[in-house]
């Protein structure tokens, strides 16, 4: 029996008809933490592709912004954000947590129909649930655990990647003349053909896949439609039980970090080549020093990297600067950084934003104490890796400790830039004309508006939110900053909905959340955010329909 | 030869030259909205797409355990893509060189017309139309399963009063062919009825001498919409603005007062400008001029497109207190009770009644919910019932059931009126049954194939969408079976005679024969001997 669904440029005024339609190439996505990096190298927009959020971050500059949200403006949400579900993933594994965010895939479809998915890891499963209904679709468990894991190092979540969509433009597409005949498409691939990384066929419905990087080191991909095995798994990390932090991609490459010296896996930054049939995988070791890099390394389009480092003594067992951002290039060897002068404030994580303004590559790092620092991307401390674009004053107090801070960069309707950052320690912005929403003991996050004095850029901060204990790193979509306060053992949760141009609060959960969340992002999609508890309970507010 | 079904006429055939000519004027308006003796000219019976046949039969709930296959023939059929035969007309009376004979017409996918006598299964007479396109045409079949460049229409008759009995066949080419019903040859010039061939239109229905169908899928470039013939003066009018699809297989239903009803599909919605997707929508012909008269939307018809849970189907449409009511349904696995006289309220949202989801609890594009078209009959102590297939398991507990329906099968309503509002009412839900039709029913027997055909389109073990050939080669032969309508138990099956399954072709009913045909060419009648 026939549906609206054809093939590409025929499903009933919707989604396919010559518009532009992004295609998930299926291939690795997946990494060792709960890493989602969402990578939209192409510019055209998709009708119906608000729903996806494939990386951590939203992109692979882990910008945080959902581009292509439309329904959470400032307005509609004041009106209608609300709690929609939550259902419980498994129990909670003891003791700490890594780090996770949920990842997004709209309109799927398996012989059940259409699902729009949120992923999700635990330890040792990865969880697929209906975004709009909040019930579970498949789970796949791997097995993995094992082995007592060394002092501190603890169990990680499994971490997740997907290949962003790509967008096909069906105006462009030559039309056949009429009486062609249309060419034979090659039949997708059997199952024991697959490999991992590499599209199966099948056309527009073919198979995607999710990666996932388990705690053996191993990278798998998973049907995203069903949890079933796309393809025999390939070896990323050197060791079992690496601690791997998040994961990223670009140009079929996938990177992870390690920054805690675990199960014997040095730290560093580490990327897996998905085009060749080896594998193979090249690395940058920082030594002693520990790369910040929870949320996985962030990414320029063409694969440069850039990470946060910790404290160290710079000497020459150090292959890495400590406390400072460095610039890696996709040989994986450093091709800059920036120290700045007097040292960064004490991070336990932190992971810089980078983002493309008048065709120059941007980051946004912490600077100098609790201040932030504007980089430039080809070269972040300039000739003396000292010298940033700009630095801001002093956010927080001098000599304050930061739990895990991050940052979000949006550019409005009216094209003016904001960078919007997390703060986990109290904040005491004295600069004039900045509006504040009440004191910030704990933290919270502060907006900034870029600037721009003939070629000469700055950062201005705008407003601080009210207070948050360990906001977790913002996120944008259509002029409303989403923020997790994360809480601690003593006072749980908050997700709260801001104005993107004022910091004024739209929303609050309140008491919605009965715990806290612990090194949980936060993704958006399709009206809805989405991130877990401490519990495993994965929750979804926003902007709901009637089904 | 008497002609029982028309108010105030009695033809007998003594006078029938004198009185039916005389009367033909006016019955040619008023029988082509009902049925005209023990025939069966229309998608589902009739213009309001009940699928009762009224007429009398000797089948009743207590000698259809004995249908027996009378005849089965096998005719030089072309299936294209899943498409073969439609649903069969059947003609009394005609005029042909054996005598005056009953004929079953059957139109099959690339555009053959074959007219088998309804006693032997004699194939009286078979015509391949001819393309009259001035665009080419395209050899071999359309791409994927759903624009196959097949004919997808049931053709119409015109009624037994008309002065003139026609055949009207919408072919591949997009034109209305003109059929002598006595020997299939075109009696009249095709009239354009499509701006492009290959579009993929359901259900013709021929009222008041204006032939209607709906177009849907977008197929050969043709716009989704609402298309009418005035086969007086050979116009073409097309509703605009162009719509989600619209791909009920029983095409429209047409009120006692001519208002024409159908159900839209996925699409964009925005009824400032008209885009009336996932709605039931109610057009007025005059002069002319197709004009939109009412709609109703449900009120998650967000959700519905987002999950693609089209209105796929064409709506049923019978009197109720004084005025007409209309009843859709769909992917979702609602149904709906609208009045004619507004069909959602002032919102467009308000229904006189909303269903619990009756099925579809998988939220599944494909398969799940009722397809095609509903059937509605009012028994001897005066309940209306509403009939649909379904593709899976129920949501509700029905009153009367037998045993899970994995595959889906047949659901029964019941019109009742609770604190004076109607509801349907679950009733009876029949046996499992693999791809039910919508049904036919006769004498309080509820008549359902199931047609074997295999529906699922995602493939999750390769991806990508099940070719056409691989459904084929994934559906099972159909089966035909008898329910009683007031408890829905099994009367009668077909067991293992029908040896293919069939696409979307339907059953139909006239005296005592009950006649389809399958995938492989081959027509079948069952009746009792």
């Amino acid at each position: 029996m026939e549906t609206g669904v054809l093939c590409i440029g025929e499903f009933n005024g919707k989604l396919l008809r010559n518009e532009h339609v992004k295609r998930r190439l299926s291939g690795p996505a997946a990494g060792l933490f709960l890493v989602s990096v969402i990578l939209c190298a192409t510019a055209a927009r998709a009708q119906d592709d608000r729903g996806d959020w494939s990386l951590t971050g939203a992109d692979a500059g882990q910008s945080g912004w959902q581009k292509d949200e439309v329904i959470l403006t400032p307005e509609a949400v004041a009106q209608n954000f609300k709690f929609l579900w939550k259902i419980q993933l498994g129990k909670p594994a003891r003791g700490a947590r890594s780090f996770s965010e949920p990842l997004l895939a709209g309109r799927l479809i398996n012989a059940q129909g259409f699902k729009d998915i949120v992923y999700w890891s635990s330890a040792d499963t990865l969880y697929a649930v209906d975004s709009e209904l909040g019930t579970m679709v498949w789970k796949k468990q791997f097995g993995t655990l094992g082995g007592k894991a060394a002092a501190g190092c603890g169990v990680s979540s499994l971490q997740l990647l997907m290949e962003p969509p790509v967008v096909i433009n069906f105006r462009s597409r030559r039309k056949r003349a009429p009486g062609t005949p249309r060419p034979v498409q090659a039949p997708p691939a059997a199952p024991d053909e697959r490999r991992l990384g590499v599209a199966p066929g099948g056309g527009y419905f073919g198979l995607k896949g999710i990666y996932v990087l388990t705690s053996d080191g191993m990278l798998h991909e998973q049907v995203m439609t069903t949890g079933a095995d796309f393809a025999p798994p390939v070896k990323f990390l050197p060791a079992a039980n690496g601690s791997a932090y998040g994961l990223n991609f670009a140009d079929k490459t996938i990177y992870s970090a390690t920054g805690q010296g675990c199960g014997g896996v040095a730290n560093g930054v580490w990327a897996i080549d998905l085009t060749s049939a080896d594998y193979p995988v090249s690395s940058y070791a920082t030594g002693i020093v520990r790369p910040l890099a929870l949320t996985g390394p962030v990414l320029t389009p063409d694969g440069e990297s850039f990470v946060v480092t910790g404290s160290g003594s710079a000497d020459a067992q150090n292959s890495a600067p400590a406390s400072s951002v460095v610039a890696l290039g996709k040989e994986m060897k450093a091709e800059g950084w920036y120290t700045p002068e007097g040292g960064m404030a004490s991070y336990e994580n932190v992971s810089p934003a980078t983002f493309t303004y008048k065709e120059r590559q941007l980051v946004v790092a912490p600077g100098r104490d609790g201040s932030l620092a504007l980089l430039d991307g080809a070269s972040p401390g300039g000739a003396d890796h000292k010298t940033p674009l700009f630095e801001t004053s002093r956010i927080g107090e001098p000599g304050a400790k930061h739990g895990w801070d991050g940052f979000a960069s949006w550019q409005d309707k009216d094209g003016t830039v904001w960078v919007f950052a997390s703060v986990s320690a109290g904040i005491a912005l004295h600069d004039d004309g900045v509006q504040l929403h009440g004191a910030t003991p704990h933290g919270g996050l502060v907006a900034f508006r870029l600037g721009d004095a003939d070629g000469k850029l700055s950062l201005k901060p705008v407003w601080v939110s009210g207070d948050m204990v360990n906001p977790a790193p913002p996120r944008v979509a259509d002029g409303t900053v989403i923020a997790l306060a994360s809480g601690n053992a003593s006072t749980h949760a908050k997700l709260y909905a801001l104005n993107g141009a004022t910091g004024a609060e739209l929303y609050s959960s309140k008491d919605e959340i009965p715990t806290y969340t612990e090194l949980s992002g936060v993704s958006i999609g399709d009206g809805h955010a989405f991130f877990t508890d401490r519990d495993n309970v994965l929750y979804s507010f926003g902007i709901g329909i009637e089904h | 030869m008497a002609l029982k079904n028309v108010p105030g006429i009695v033809c007998t055939v003594r006078n029938l030259a004198l009185i039916c000519a005389l009367a033909g004027a006016v019955t040619w308006l008023g029988t082509a909205r009902g049925q005209s003796g023990p025939e069966w000219l229309t998608s589902s019976g009739d213009a309001a797409r009940d699928a009762w046949q009224r007429s009398e039969s000797k089948l009743t709930t207590k000698n259809v355990g004995g249908l027996k296959l009378l005849w089965k023939v096998k005719v030089a059929a072309k299936p294209m893509g899943m498409q073969s035969f439609r649903e069969p007309l059947i003609v009394t009376g005609v005029a042909t060189a054996d005598g005056p004979r009953t004929l079953a017409i059957l139109a099959e996918a690339s555009n053959q017309v074959f007219a088998l006598d309804a006693e032997s299964g004699k194939v009286v007479w078979q015509t391949q139309l001819k393309w009259t396109s001035a665009k080419p045409q395209e050899p071999g079949e359309g791409e994927g399963f759903i624009c196959t460049n097949a004919m997808s229409a049931t053709p119409v008759v015109s009624p037994a009063s008309a002065p003139v009995r026609r055949l009207y066949v919408l072919a591949s080419d997009g034109y209305l062919h003109i059929m002598d019903v006595a020997s299939g040859a075109e009696s009249d010039a095709p009239i354009q009825f499509l701006p492009l061939p290959y579009g993929k239109p359901y259900g013709l229905n021929l009222v008041d001498n204006v032939v209607y169908t709906v177009t849907a899928q977008g197929c050969g470039g043709v716009p989704n919409a609402l298309y009418a013939v005035n086969l007086e003066n050979r116009k073409t009018t097309v509703s605009s603005p162009p719509q989600a699809g619209i791909w009920g297989t029983a095409g429209t239903a047409v009120g006692s007062d001519g208002t024409i009803y159908f159900e839209s599909g996925d699409g964009d919605y925005d009824p400032a400008v008209g885009k009336l997707a996932t709605s039931v929508e109610a057009f007025t012909f005059s002069n002319d001029k197709l004009t939109l008269k009412d709609y109703y939307t449900p009120s998650n018809h967000q959700w519905l497109t987002k999950r693609d849970l089209d209105m796929n189907d064409t709506p049923v449409v019978f009197p109720y207190k004084g005025r007409d009511v209309v009843v859709a349904s769909g992917k979702e696995g609602r149904y709906f009770l609208m009045d004619s006289k507004s069909l959602g309220g002032a919102d467009h949202m308000t229904p006189l009644y909303r269903s619990p989801l009756l099925s579809n609890t998988n939220v599944n594009f494909q398969t799940e919910g009722t397809w095609g078209s509903m059937a509605s009959w009012e028994d001897k102590a005066g309940t209306r019932w509403v009939l649909g297939p379904t593709g899976g398991f129920t949501a509700v507990k029905f009153p009367i059931a037998y045993g899970p329906t994995p595959h889906g099968g047949m659901i029964a309503l019941k019109l009742e009126e609770k604190d004076g509002k109607p509801e349907l009412e679950p009733a009876w839900q029949s046996r499992d049954m693999i791809t039910a039709e919508p049904p036919v029913i006769v004498n309080g027997v509820v008549l359902v194939l199931a047609a074997g055909e295999f529906t699922g389109q995602a493939n999750d073990d390769v991806g990508g969408l099940y070719s056409a050939k691989e459904r084929i080669q994934r559906s099972v032969p159909a089966k035909l079976y008898a329910l009683d309508g007031a408890t829905g138990k099994e009367l009668y099956s077909s067991g293992d005679q029908v040896t293919t399954f069939l696409h979307q072709a339907g059953l139909s009913v006239a005296g005592d024969k009950v006649m389809f045909g399958t995938f492989d060419g081959t027509v079948y009648c069952f009746g009792l001997k």
